[in-house]
């Protein structure tokens, strides 16, 4: 994985739990959302991951088999597909001909859920990249 | 302990004023630090080739440089500290009133 | 006498290191200050590739087999370049620099730079205590 294999992937880590954390906190602000471009209420979007793979050369797959992998990368932002909630409203402007309102399927508590755990993650990746970078420098003092 | 008086003793005629070298086996002493300044130099190398590597990025580990770096320095200091003393030892010898 | 101590391919490439280490240092903190600013491109600094390149392209072998051969003499070592990184996006006000990315990059080039200063300073002291014999 090179001399700064485990700084990278640590790096890698960081970016996507700041990436879903932005994802969380734009499902958090539109969670009363009932009007989009497309037409119906916002739907909750979740981030997808998935393990980074090593662009290898065929030298690099010869010379060493132990390759552990180069942190996580973002395959996608999706939409989540479940049914969204109907509210009665028949004041609201957008109700449709039944008087209901098509809320969000955003659940707040999961979301804060998530939030804690994104916000843990990146704790642990800060972790680990600090943890790295000491173990290195305290590498060069062999012999001190 | 009987305290007796000095004696003359005969000086024994064995021949103590040759160094023979030493049978069966072991090198002498040239061929030895020959041999030891031959590892000195390829430490040294690797020390250099690990120097190389740090600086292009190619390394696995940080402790490989300062490890080949070590053991170069081990070697050099420790083969001429023997060097001294031979130096030292000769000089002693040159020294002796004959 | 004193260029083959002295200016030793060893010693070049060390500095050369340390001189793009250096700019690099430079670079990010010019990249972190501009996290917010709309339109900036992050640039980076080239040396490691140029140097890995101009090391495999040269057909003598790096190991010395013999101590009075010097490598490295006929190529010259690549100047470290600055480049600016202007085709990716991930904001929508144009600005492409990563934090994350950056402050893992601030990490590796301060230990990048600690391992090529330890380096220069073994082999010069290892010069000296060889120039005092050891006493």
């Amino acid at each position: 994985m090179g001399m700064f294999g485990a700084i990278d992937a640590a790096a890698s880590g960081l970016t996507a739990e700041r990436l879903r954390m932005d994802v969380i906190s734009n499902n958090i602000a539109n969670v009363n959302t009932t009007r989009t471009a497309e037409g119906g209420a916002y739907r909750r979007q979740m981030v997808v991951f998935a393990p980074r793979e090593n662009e290898t050369t065929f030298a690099q797959m010869l010379s060493e088999n132990l390759n552990s992998g180069s942190g996580v990368r973002v395959v996608g932002i999706r939409k989540d597909d479940s049914p969204t909630r109907k509210v009665y409203d028949p004041a609201h402007p957008d109700a449709n001909k039944d008087g209901y309102v098509e809320m969000p399927n955003i659940n707040t508590v999961t979301e804060m859920v998530d939030m804690i755990t994104a916000t843990r993650g990146y704790e642990a990746n800060v972790t680990v990249l600090n943890a790295a970078k000491s173990m290195a420098l305290k590498a060069l003092e062999i012999g001190k | 302990m009987r305290i007796e008086a000095l004696k003359l003793m005969p000086v024994s005629s064995t021949d103590v004023a040759q160094t023979s070298p030493v049978e069966g086996g072991s090198k002498n002493f040239g061929e030895f630090l020959t041999e030891a300044l031959g590892e000195v130099n390829k430490l040294q190398n690797d020390s250099a080739q690990t120097s190389f590597d740090l600086a292009a990025g190619k390394l696995q580990d940080v402790s490989q440089v300062t490890i080949a770096a070590e053991k170069a320095t081990i070697a050099m200091q420790l083969t001429m500290q023997v060097r001294n003393k031979m130096i030292d030892a000769y000089q002693e010898i040159m020294r002796m009133q004959v | 006498m004193l260029d083959s101590i002295l200016s030793s391919p060893r010693v070049t490439v060390l500095e050369q290191a340390l001189s793009a280490s250096s700019l690099r240092q430079k670079v990010i903190s010019n990249n972190i200050s501009n996290v917010n600013t709309p339109g900036y491109k992050k640039s980076e600094v080239l040396f490691e590739d140029m140097l890995q390149s101009v090391m495999n392209d040269d057909k003598m072998p790096m190991l010395q087999t013999n101590a009075r051969h010097l490598p490295l003499q006929q190529v010259s070592i690549p100047t470290p370049r600055v480049n600016v990184i202007g085709d990716t996006s991930i904001r929508t006000d144009g600005n492409n620099v990563d934090i994350d990315v950056e402050m893992a990059n601030l990490a590796k080039n301060s230990i990048y730079y600690n391992a090529v200063v330890q380096q220069l300073s073994s082999y010069f002291s290892g010069i000296k205590s060889a120039i005092k014999e050891g006493r």
